[in-house]
């Protein structure tokens, strides 16, 4: 049925529920019709009912309290505590009453009243666990954590089965950063109770903020099959699927919910994203766009655009900048915008890295080695983001860094607090508007220069408070500055500087061995879609024994797999051409690239990463040249290395420079030898180099700071 | 939670005993008082506390808990059971072999009880008395793989304490399937090869072994012998590493994680090291775990609150202090038989200062151990290497000790663990205080 249809039949059967009660005269009649109302998401048809209700009788207790919390719901807030009030003193032991009493105080910014009604409520319903968890909240806010501490553990000696003193300790503790604890204390709660879904749900928000995945997943799973009409819990559980790799399987639990509960913009949101990674790109926008319709002034929905705009085939570089410009516009910023000077400049320079990804990751491959040789005296660099001790790459970072900060669990306004704190002189962004990213902490201004840099680099940001944008000649040539909100700052050579990692020995050519010519392609599932399948296919149709490899998560599992095998047949190439891999360690990801001749790089999103790291285990890239941001990485890094030649500008040419490659096997197996060398030597992995560039470009932006200010 | 039913009850004791099972010690204390508070009538009650204590404080507290149960009732069988495994762990003989007879009078049909009887009897050197009471036990409880693992210990040990190597290695041949998670079973049949001339499936046998932790007094002896087999079997090639390295690769305390502890523990035991030992920067405990000694008292530091209060939960420290390794040195007045330390050398510049303090703090005669990284580059002071970590120069090393009056008693190369799917190369040092 259409969603303009079930509409329709709704609307006919409330109005058929409403005459036949219209006919009725007593409250509790309405307040049924107003429970049916509210779960249907008619939250003013609700109002209606209930207020009907308390004109029959006005001390309705129900009617009070439901009508309470949709005026909470509906951010009328003196109405909601007025309401609330009213019923604690119609039943001053109503329990209901008095949580939902304290959940608008908490609204109206009185924590210590709103403290004194969840006490009550706890009180008069010990074992409630969301009740308890309510309290903690307000005592938090409130300053009380201390004493409802002592007061918790106290409960618990007296009674060590009590399941919501045990519940409360594990929060507390949480809140202090003490996760094992916090852990214990609710493992223990949660074995004793397996049917609490709050408990799953608390061990599963541990798990997520400790970036545990897999254990996420599990006590999601939990407490989902413990309220499966909770579209909240189904949109967590989605997005944790998805953090495993899952991306199909969340995006049928996020289906099969929304058909049942209705959408939100969240879960559109997140369905987009698992819809993309899954292949999808086309559903995943019309995913995002109908986020956008149900709430045009929502930033989500607009940095989902944003994101998946430039993965998407014939997407015009000013709908890329457009995207990103609206989602900016829409994030929160404080009242009056606070522009962090500072009385003189400081000798070192103080960057902050803004990101959750300075680890074994895109960001730290392509960012490391060029903040290592960042001059020492001249700079000092604080990191704030998430610190993994046991990542190799985050202790490079951290050995450099004069600070660590932690930001996990710092909303914006806090994260920009403690970046101003520190006197940063200049941030730079390195997460985006990605899964982790804190770009919108830009938005506050928290320091004079901000600059954004690799991490969901594939356009602009659109953010009018980021001052530039680190580039290079070919990733933004002359002429393409106007589809930017910020200032290219473009660094001699290339934008990034490649880390290699520990050599993994190229191969000899393959298609030598084995008598055919394997091209390849090791890239992200979200960046191929059928029109770079049908290029491909046009060159494997042209060398009928040629064969292709592909590798990327998303081919581990069955329906992904079967989605690109159909694209393919789609382009008369049949499965057994075809070989896809799924998930690997990076080693034998590396590895793999001693079976490939040629890459083919994705369009229009090209490689970055993949890239270098083909290049690195001596295999050529072909490469189709955009206009985005994302559209010329792999440019810049063949033209940094010396083989610009195999990136070109049109279908056709790509298709002719992969069969010319194809055709010279000597010429291909001579590259091969030496490319690993030529790219070692080559400016795009010099990191004393481009760190001294790097340092260049950051002390000029800051003297036109100076000079500007 | 409503009354508790039989059912109920049981599940709780499994689920205690699963959580300790996962090193899950804080969330299964909890737990085990939880219960305690539910039924405190039941036995199962009295079992789960005392499992809880034996591993977070120690086989002491665990018996001591039985004890006290055991004068409240005097007939539960599974008491005595309980009791008697802790004493065999503790090499405690005798009383392993009375609790064990007092459980299996108790309950004739408790066949862990009669395979518990007969290791105590075997411990004893009453073979064949021990040998009659597992092939019992064995067939009245047949799928219990506990039983059978005592039944085979008890074999091959009679075996060989008859001399009798090559019945006994073509037995540790048959059995060789089951000897994987059984380590006193691997140490045993590693012994029999050694005897019988195989040295390199012995060295393969104890480097298994040694990676697993055990609290039998026994059992820390493989470690030793594991260092010989090292010196005497022939190189070997394991997939992806060069045959120089064959000797020292352990592919499976690799993937565990464990290669440091088991080195660390081998270095304490070859030099017969008891008393009080400092763990610098000890983490989750696990170099304590892998060198657990009746002779031995550990104390850690660790500056990270969350692996202190891990490591706390392990229950292998007498004390812990969570703060700087180097500023803990510098201000203790206590003097160590040893100080190990895994990981603290990887996160130093310059290691003069630990081997100054170190020195210092080293009772006569006293030895540091410890792992390094290697550098290749001949500099001074560490470099930070690819994994994030110091690496140093081994002359300079052996210099900056000989500076604070340290000796070179081992310097043994080692594959310390994998990062980024490759080995990374260390060596383990031992230096001891020149008097």
């Amino acid at each position: 049925m259409s969603d303009v249809a079930a509409a329709e039949m709704r609307a006919d059967m409330r109005s058929n529920i409403e005459n036949v009660v219209s006919a009725l005269s007593d409250a509790e009649s309405w307040i049924g019709l107003g429970q049916s109302q509210k779960i249907a998401g008619d939250y003013e048809a609700a109002i209606n009912s209930y207020n009907r209700a308390l004109q029959l009788d006005k001390d309705q207790l129900l009617a009070l309290i439901s009508l309470g919390l949709l005026y909470l719901h509906k951010s009328d807030v003196a109405g909601a505590i007025s309401l609330l009030r009213r019923a604690t003193i119609v039943d001053d032991a109503a329990h209901q009453a008095w949580d939902a009493l304290g959940l608008a105080e908490m609204a109206n910014g009185a924590a210590d009243r709103a403290c004194a009604a969840h006490r009550t409520a706890c009180a008069l319903e010990p074992t409630h666990i969301g009740y308890a968890l309510h309290y903690i909240d307000a005592c938090v806010a409130s300053g009380q954590s201390d004493d409802l501490m002592t007061a918790c553990l106290a409960r618990n000696r007296q009674n060590q089965a009590d399941i919501v003193a045990l519940v409360m300790l594990g929060r507390l503790v949480a809140d202090q950063g003490r996760i094992a604890e916090a852990e214990d204390y609710l493992e223990a709660a949660h074995l004793l109770d397996p049917s609490a879904a709050e408990i799953s749900l608390l061990l599963a928000s541990i798990c997520s903020t400790a970036m545990r995945p897999h254990q996420t997943v599990k006590y999601l799973r939990a407490a989902y099959k413990l309220r499966p009409n909770d579209l909240a819990i189904a949109n967590d559980l989605a997005v944790a699927l998805s953090r495993c790799y899952h991306y199909h399987e969340a995006a049928n639990l996020l289906q099969e919910a929304m058909g049942r509960l209705g959408q939100t913009i969240t879960t559109l949101c997140n369905l987009a994203n698992v819809l993309a990674a899954s292949g999808d790109i086309a559903l995943a926008l019309s995913m995002a766009e109908k986020a956008r319709l149900l709430a045009p002034d929502n930033a989500l929905p607009w940095r989902i655009l944003a994101n998946l705009r430039p993965y998407q085939y014939g997407a015009s570089v000013q709908n890329i900048r457009d995207a990103a410009e609206q989602a900016a516009k829409r994030l929160t910023r404080p009242a009056a915008t606070k522009i962090c000077r500072h009385s003189q400049p400081h000798k070192p320079l103080r960057i902050g890295l803004l990101s959750n990804t300075l680890r074994t990751h895109p960001v730290g491959w392509l960012t490391l080695a060029g903040f290592e040789h960042l001059d020492a005296q001249s700079f000092e660099l604080h990191c704030f983001g998430h610190f993994e001790p046991r990542d190799p790459l985050t202790r490079r970072y951290a050995a450099k860094a004069q600070a660590w900060h932690d930001i996990s669990r710092l909303n914006d306004h806090q994260v920009a607090a403690q970046i101003a704190a520190q006197q940063i002189d200049i941030l730079i962004d390195l997460g985006g508007n990605g899964d982790s990213g804190r770009i919108s902490v830009c938005a506050h201004r928290p320091a004079p220069v901000q600059v954004k840099w690799v991490g969901m680099q594939c356009h602009s940001s659109g953010l009018h408070e980021m001052d530039y944008f680190i580039a290079d000649r070919w990733e933004i040539p002359v002429g393409h500055e106007q589809y930017y909100t910020e200032k290219p700052l473009i660094l001699n050579d290339g934008y990034i500087c490649y880390l290699p990692p520990e050599p993994v020995p190229v191969s000899s050519l393959p298609a030598i061995a084995c008598g055919h010519v394997t091209f390849g392609s090791m890239n992200n599932l979200t960046k191929i879609n059928p029109r770079c399948i049908a290029v491909w296919a046009c060159i494997l149709r042209q060398i009928p024994t040629a064969r292709f490899l592909m590798r990327c998560p998303q081919a581990s599992e069955a329906a992904p797999r079967r989605l690109v095998i159909d694209w393919f047949a789609a382009e008369g190439i049949p499965a057994d051409r075809l070989t896809l891999r799924g998930r690997a360690s990076h080693r034998e990801f590396l590895e793999t690239y001693r079976e490939i001749d040629i890459v083919l790089d994705s369009f229009p999103y090209s490689g970055g990463l993949t890239t270098c790291e083909a290049l690195f285990m001596g295999v050529p890239v072909v490469s189709l040249v955009g206009d985005s941001f994302a559209a010329r990485h792999s440019f810049s890094h063949l033209s940094n290395v010396g083989l610009g030649d195999w990136a070109v500008h049109d279908e056709k040419s790509y298709v002719a420079r992969a069969l010319e490659a194809a055709a010279d096997l000597a010429g291909l197996a001579d590259l091969r030898s030496h490319l690993r060398a030529l790219m070692l030597a080559s400016p795009l992995c010099d990191a004393p180099r481009f760190g001294h560039n790097l340092g260049l470009a950051l002390e000029r932006i800051w003297a036109d700071y100076c000079g500007s200010s | 939670m409503s009354q508790s039913s039989t059912a109920d009850r049981t599940s709780l004791e499994d689920k205690i005993n699963g959580l300790i099972r996962a090193g899950r010690i804080g969330a299964a204390s909890h737990l085990a008082r939880a219960f305690a508070s539910i039924a405190p009538e039941d036995p199962a009650v009295d079992r789960a506390a005392a499992a809880v204590l034996l591993h977070s404080v120690g086989p002491e507290a665990g018996a001591e808990r039985l004890e006290q149960a055991l004068l409240r009732r005097p007939s539960e069988h599974s008491f005595h059971r309980m009791l008697s495994a802790i004493r065999l762990d503790q090499g405690r003989s005798t009383d392993a072999l009375y609790h064990a007879a007092e459980a299996v009078c108790l309950a004739p049909s408790d066949h862990q009880a009669k395979s518990l009887l007969g290791m105590a009897l075997s411990d004893l050197g009453r073979v064949d008395e021990a040998l009659s009471c597992l092939e019992d036990a064995y067939a009245s409880g047949s799928n219990d793989s506990v039983t059978q693992n005592s039944l085979f210990k008890v074999r091959l040990r009679s075996l060989m304490m008859s001399d009798q190597w090559r019945p006994a290695v073509a037995f540790a041949e048959k059995i060789k399937c089951e000897l994987a998670d059984d380590p006193t079973l691997l140490n045993l049949s590693a012994h029999a090869m050694a005897q019988s001339g195989d040295w390199g499936h012995a060295a393969d046998l104890w480097r298994l072994g040694s990676a697993k932790p055990s609290s039998r007094r026994s059992d820390a002896w493989a470690a030793h012998m594991l260092i010989c087999a090292e010196q005497r079997a022939p190189a070997r090639c394991y997939p992806g590493l060069e045959p120089a390295e064959a000797q020292h690769s352990n592919l499976a305390a690799l993937a565990s994680g464990t290669i440091i502890p088991g080195r660390l523990s081998a270095v304490l035991e070859r030099w017969d090291i008891g008393g009080a030992i400092l763990d610098l920067q000890c983490g989750t405990g696990l170099n304590a775990i892998a060198a657990s000694s009746l002779t031995r008292t550990f104390y850690g530091v660790e500056p990270n609150a969350e692996l202190a209060n891990e490591a706390r939960g392990s229950g292998a420290y007498t004390s812990l202090d969570c703060t700087d390794p180097l500023s803990y040195l510098a201000r203790s007045d206590r003097r160590w038989q040893a100080i190990i330390t895994g990981y603290l050398a990887f996160e130093l510049v310059d290691l003069a200062p630990l081997f100054q303090s170190a020195a210092d703090s080293l009772a006569q005669g006293g030895v540091i151990s410890m792992a390094i990284l290697l550098s290749n580059a001949n500099i001074q002071g560490g470099c930070l290497g690819p994994f994030g970590w110091y690496e140093h120069a081994i002359d300079d090393v052996i210099g900056a000790a000989e500076a604070a009056h340290l000796s070179t008693d081992l310097s043994a190369p080692a594959i310390l663990f994998t990062a980024l799917d490759l080995p990374v190369h260390g060596r383990i040092l031992s230096l001891r205080h020149r008097s």
